[in-house]
C-alpha cells in the first residue's frame, strides 16, 4: 500500500478540486471549451477548496475524519451531479497538414515521455529542499495540531499557504494509507503539484487555440513543461508552478471576459488573482493586470470593484491570520511598518539582500545561471529561452500583446528575488510569445523543441548544469515503487539524515535551536533555525556572547551629571549609522548614585522604541543577553525607565558591545507635562571585562526559554567553540554524524 | 441574466473602516517591569580576570596606590598598587601585568626593580633598565590562593616626584590573573 498511498491522496485531491471548480462553473453558468474546462475547473477548485481547508484549519478541527472527508465528498458529489463532465467538441479540430500533424504527434511524445519521467519523480519519496523543509512541515504540523498555529519561529509559516492547503488533503490521505507519515503524505503533495504543471500546460494549449494558434500553444505548452525549473519543482513538493497556474488561469479568465463581458468571468477573475496571492505573493501582480485589464477595456469601476472583492476573498485570510498570529498582515516583509515581536526588520534586511543577489560575485554570470547552468540561481530555464527578444515579434500579433504585456508586469517582482524558479509566473506568457514569433516556422518550431526536450533530458541535463543545481537527474522508479524502502532513499540526502537524528535523540515536545536547516518535514521536534524568528536570533545571539568578543559587552558608557532628583528618563540613541548592518545594542543600563548602583525596583516601568519586548534584557542583570534595536540604529530610537517615584542619581551607565560604535547617546528627562529635555552629562568611556561564565548564563538563558538542545555542523560559526570546551557552556554532545553535532544544554 | 449583483455598497468605505479596523488590532506593550534578574554564573576552571585601568569597574578592585584620573589606558601608581580579586582556589593560575615605565620617570629614577606580590607573598623580582612598555607574567603557586579574596600588587623600589605631586611609581595598564 506505501506505493499506492500517495496516487490515492493525490488522485482524490485533484478530483476535489476539479470537482469543486466544476460544480462552481454549472451554478455560475459558464460553459468551457472541451480542452478549457479541466484546467480551469481544476484551478479554479483548488482556490475554492484552499478556502474550505482555511477554515478547517482556523477552526481546528482538522482531524483525518474531517479532512480526507471533505475531498472525497466533494469529488463524489461532483461525480453524482454531473458537474465534472468534460463536453463535448462542439466543432472538429481544424484540418492540419501532414507535418503539422507529424509534428504534433513527436511533441505528443516528447510531452508523453517526460511525463512518465515526472510522475516517478513525484511519486518517489519527498526530499526536495523547500518541499522537506517547511512546506510539507508546516502541513504535517497543522494536522497533527488539527488547525492552524501561530509559529513565531518559524517565520515561512507568515508566508500565503494557498497551494499547501491543497497538499494538506493529499497529505492526510497517502500518511494514513501509507502508515510512513511524510514519505507517502510528501509524494502525494508533490503529485499534486505536478497536476497545477499538467494543469499550466493544458491551460496554454487550450487558450492558444481559443486564440487561433494551435501550433504555437502546443510549443509553448511544451517550452513550460519541459523546462528544468518546472520539471524539478513542479515534481517536489514546492508551490511555484500552483502559482504559475493560477496567474495564468486569471489571465485567461480576463480574455474569457472580454470575448462576451459576462459578469460571472469577472468572480473567476478575482478568484484566480487572489489566489495567485494565496499561493505566493510574488504571483500578486497578476491581480495588478487583471484589474488594470478590465478598467482599460470596460472603463467600468463596478467590474473592478467585483474583481477586487472576489480577490480580497482568496487573500483576505490570509493577511488576517497574518495580522492575528504576528500582528503584520504581510509577514514575513513590512516590520518596519508592522512592528511585532516575531520578526525582525534586520532579518528581513539581510534576508532579502541575499535573495536579490544570491552571495554571486559576479552579477554577470547570473544570466548564464539563470538560462543554462543553474547553479546558484537553483536550476536553469533552458537555453531555447534565450529566444526570449524574439517574443517581440509577437508584438505584431493581437495574441502577442495580450501575453506580453502580463508577461512585463510580472517580471518587476523577480529582482526581488532572482532564483530561477521565480520566473515560473512570466515563463507561459514568455513561451507562447516566442513560439507566436516562430508559429509561421513550422520546421524552426520544432527543431526548438526538439533542442529543448535533448537539453532538458534528466541523463542530458546532469552534463549541462552546474553540479549543485537542483534538477531532475534520473528516475527514482524503484524509490517511487516503493521496492526500495522511503528510509533507504531519503538517506542519501544529508538534511533527512539530520533530521531523522534529531528525532532519535531528542525527545518528544522538546524544541531545537538549529544553526543550519533540517528537513523539518520528517521529524516532530520543533526546529529553531537560527535566522528564522525574532527569538531565535536573539538565543543564537545570547550564545555568540560566549564565543565572540565583538557581541560581548565590551565597552561602558558613563553619563555622569549632577546628583537630581528624576523621575522618567529616556537614553536616546541620536546617530545615523554609516552601515546599515549596525544595530544599537545595551546589555545593561545601570543608575548609579555616589558610585553605588541603584537597585532596580519592581515599580519600574521599561519602555523602548524600537523593539519594546525585548527591552527587559538590558535590565536581567545578565551580561550574555542584551536589547537590540534589531534595525539599523537611527536618532530617535530610545530606552526609557519610569521610576515610578522620584529616584536621586548622579550616573547612568550603559554597558554594550563593540558592534555599534558609531552610536551617540544622550540622555533626556520627563518634565511635569511630559516633554522630553536634555540633561547636560559628561560622557566617560570604560571597557568592560566580564568575570563571571557568560557561556554559562547562555546556557541558561536557552533553558529558560525552553530550548534545551543544539543542533548544528561543524562550519557553522561558533562550532568549534562549543566543540573545543562543551562542558563550559554546560552543554553535552549527545549526537554526531555527517559534520553535525546534537548538544543537550544543561543537566 | 447575470447570476451576480451588485448591491449598492460603497466599498471604498467597507474598505477604509475594515483597515481602520484592523489598525486598532495593533497592539504596542505599553511598559513592562524590571525581570528578574539573572543569576551570576561562577566557572572556577576557566576562571580569569585582567583588570585594565580602563574598566568601569575598575576602581572596585583597587585596594591603593593606584591614581586617578585614568588618562589614555593607564594609571599612575605609587610605590605599592595593590588590588584585590574574588580567586577561586586550587586552580593553575599566572599573574600577569602589564605596565609602562615612562621616560619622565626614568630619566630620575634611572635603572628600576620590581617585586610582584601575589597574597603578600614576593612571587618574583625584575630589573628594568630602560624606559618602556613591560608585559611580565609567572604561574602563581596554588596554595598561595585559597578562594575569596586575593590581592594583586607590585612594588617599585625608586619612585619619581613630580612638582606638587604624589610620589609616582610607574604606568600601570593592566594587572589581574590568566588562566594557564
Amino acid at each position: 500500500m506505501p506505493a499506492l498511498a500517495p496516487w490515492v491522496g493525490a488522485l482524490v485531491t485533484v478530483a476535489a478540486c476539479y470537482s469543486l471548480g466544476s460544480w462552481f462553473l454549472v451554478r455560475l453558468r459558464i460553459s468551457l471549451r472541451r480542452a478549457e474546462l479541466p484546467p480551469l475547473a481544476f484551478t479554479l477548485g483548488a482556490a475554492l477548496l484552499h478556502l474550505i481547508v482555511f477554515a478547517i484549519l482556523a477552526l481546528h478541527i482538522a482531524y483525518t475524519g474531517v479532512v480526507i472527508a471533505i475531498p472525497i465528498a466533494v469529488a463524489a458529489a461532483g461525480v453524482w451531479s454531473g458537474d465534472w463532465r468534460v463536453p463535448k467538441a462542439a466543432e472538429p479540430p481544424p484540418r492540419r497538414s501532414w507535418f503539422a500533424r507529424a509534428v504534433g504527434w513527436i511533441l505528443f511524445a516528447i510531452a508523453g515521455t517526460f511525463t512518465v519521467v515526472y510522475i516517478f519523480n513525484a511519486w518517489a519519496p519527498e526530499i526536495s529542499p523547500d518541499g522537506s523543509s517547511y512546506h510539507l512541515a508546516l502541513v504535517a504540523r497543522y494536522l497533527r495540531a488539527h488547525g492552524f498555529q501561530a509559529v513565531p519561529t518559524n517565520m515561512y509559516s507568515t508566508l500565503s499557504q494557498g497551494v499547501e492547503l491543497i497538499f494538506l488533503p493529499a497529505y492526510a490521505i497517502a500518511s494514513l494509507l501509507g502508515g510512513d507519515g511524510a514519505a507517502s503524505g510528501g509524494s502525494a503533495a508533490a503529485m499534486v503539484h505536478l497536476a497545477f504543471l499538467i494543469a499550466l500546460g493544458l491551460a496554454i494549449r487550450a487558450y492558444a487555440n481559443r486564440m487561433g494558434h494551435a501550433l504555437a500553444g502546443d510549443a509553448a505548452a511544451l517550452l513550460v513543461y519541459l523546462s528544468p525549473v518546472a520539471g524539478v519543482v513542479g515534481t517536489s513538493a514546492y508551490v511555484d508552478v500552483g502559482a504559475a497556474a493560477a496567474v495564468f488561469a486569471a489571465f485567461y479568465w480576463t480574455q474569457l471576459w472580454d470575448e462576451d463581458r459576462r459578469t460571472q468571468f469577472l468572480v473567476c477573475i478575482g478568484l484566480m488573482a487572489g489566489y495567485a496571492y494565496a499561493a505566493k505573493y510574488t504571483a500578486a501582480l497578476i491581480a495588478v493586470y487583471a484589474g488594470g485589464f478590465v478598467l482599460w477595456r470596460s472603463r467600468s469601476v463596478r467590474a473592478v470593484a467585483l474583481v477586487a472583492a472576489c480577490a480580497a476573498m482568496m487573500a483576505a485570510p490570509w493577511l488576517a491570520k497574518n495580522w492575528i498570529y504576528v500582528h503584520n498582515p504581510v509577514a514575513p516583509f513590512a516590520n518596519r511598518w508592522f512592528h511585532n515581536p516575531d520578526l525582525h526588520p534586520e532579518f528581513e534586511r539581510t534576508w532579502t539582500e541575499f535573495l536579490r543577489i544570491y552571495n554571486v560575485k559576479d552579477p554577470s554570470t547570473i544570466p548564464w545561471m539563470v538560462f543554462v547552468s543553474g547553479g546558484a540561481m537553483q536550476n536553469p530555464l533552458g537555453p531555447v529561452f534565450l529566444f526570449f527578444p524574439l517574443g517581440l515579434i509577437a508584438l505584431r500579433k493581437k495574441a502577442g500583446r495580450r501575453v506580453l504585456l502580463p508577461a512585463v508586469i510580472l517580471l518587476l517582482t523577480y529582482p526581488a528575488n532572482i532564483a530561477t524558479r521565480f520566473m515560473l509566473p512570466e515563463l507561459p506568457f514568455v513561451s507562447f510569445a516566442i513560439a507566436l514569433a516562430l508559429e509561421e516556422l513550422p520546421v524552426a518550431v520544432a527543431a526548438l523543441l526538439l533542442l529543448h526536450a535533448a537539453y532538458a533530458w534528466p541523463r542530458n541535463l546532469r552534463s549541462f548544469v552546474a553540479p549543485e543545481s537542483w534538477v531532475l537527474r534520473r528516475t527514482p522508479t524503484r524509490a517511487a515503487l516503493r521496492s526500495q524502502s522511503a528510509e533507504n532513499y531519503l538517506s542519501s540526502a544529508p538534511n533527512y539524515r539530520a533530521a531523522r537524528m534529531i528525532e532519535r535523540v531528542v525527545p518528544p515536545g522538546e524544541k531545537v535551536l538549529a544553526m543550519s536547516g533540517v528537513a523539518d518535514a520528517y521529524t516532530s521536534r520543533e526546529i529553531l533555525v537560527s535566522y528564522a524568528g525574532a527569538l531565535n536570533e536573539q538565543l543564537t545571539d545570547t550564545l555568540a556572547s560566549g564565543w565572540d568578543e565583538i557581541v560581548r559587552p565590551s565597552r561602558a558608557q558613563v553619563l555622569r551629571f549632577p546628583e537630581r532628583a528624576l523621575r522618567r528618563i529616556r537614553v536616546v540613541q541620536t546617530a545615523a549609522m554609516p552601515k546599515a548592518d549596525e544595530l544599537w545594542s545595551v546589555a545593561e543600563l545601570r543608575v548609579f548614585r555616589g558610585g553605588r548602583e541603584v537597585p532596580r525596583a519592581a515599580e519600574w516601568r521599561l519602555r523602548a522604541f524600537p523593539n519594546p519586548w525585548d527591552v527587559g534584557y538590558a535590565f536581567d542583570n545578565s551580561e550574555a543577553t542584551r536589547w537590540r534595536s534589531w534595525q539599523t540604529a537611527a536618532p530617535g530610537m530610545y530606552i526609557e525607565i519610569d521610576f515610578g517615584a522620584e529616584v536621586r542619581a548622579d550616573e547612568i551607565r550603559i554597558e554594550s558591545a563593540a558592534d555599534n560604535p558609531d552610536v551617540r547617546l544622550q540622555l533626556q528627562e520627563a518634565d511635569a507635562d511630559g516633554n522630553w529635555k536634555p540633561i547636560d552629562v559628561k560622557l566617560e568611556e570604560y571597557t568592560v571585562t566580564p568575570e563571571t561564565s557568560l557561556r554559562k548564563a547562555a546556557a541558561h538563558e536557552l533553558q529558560a526559554h525552553g530550548v534545551r538542545y543544539l543542533f548544528l555542523h561543524d562550519p557553522n560559526p561558533g562550532a568549534e567553540y562549543y566543540a573545543a570546551d562543551p562542558e563550559s557552556w554546560n552543554f553535552t554532545p549527545v549526537a554526531r554524524a555527517d559534520g553535525a553535532t546534537i548538544y543537550k544544554i544543561g543537566p | 441574466m447575470p447570476v451576480v449583483r451588485f448591491h449598492r455598497v460603497r466599498l471604498a468605505s467597507c474598505a477604509v473602516l475594515i483597515a481602520a479596523g484592523l489598525c486598532a488590532c495593533e497592539r504596542w506593550p505599553e511598559a513592562y517591569p524590571v525581570p528578574a534578574q539573572q543569576p551570576t554564573f561562577e566557572d572556577a576552571e576557566r576562571w580569569e580576570r585582567i583588570v585594565h585601568m580602563t574598566d568601569v569597574d575598575a576602581h572596585d578592585h583597587f585596594i591603593g596606590d593606584i591614581f586617578d584620573p585614568l588618562s589614555a589606558n593607564w594609571r599612575w601608581t605609587g610605590k605599592k598598587p595593590l588590588i584585590r580579586l574574588n580567586a577561586p582556589a586550587g586552580v593553575r593560575r599566572n599573574y600577569s601585568i602589564q605596565f609602562v615605565i615612562p621616560d619622565a620617570a626614568f630619566r630620575v629614577t634611572g635603572p628600576v626593580t620590581l617585586t610582584f606580590l601575589v597574597n603578600g607573598h614576593v612571587l618574583d623580582r625584575r630589573s628594568y633598565s630602560a624606559a618602556g612598555p613591560y608585559t611580565f607574567e609567572k604561574e602563581v603557586p596554588s596554595e598561595w590562593i585559597s578562594g575569596g579574596e586575593t590581592t594583586l600588587g607590585a612594588q617599585i623600589d625608586k619612585t619619581y616626584k613630580a612638582e606638587n605631586q604624589p610620589a609616582y611609581g610607574f604606568l600601570m595598564v593592566a594587572i589581574g590573573l590568566k588562566r594557564i
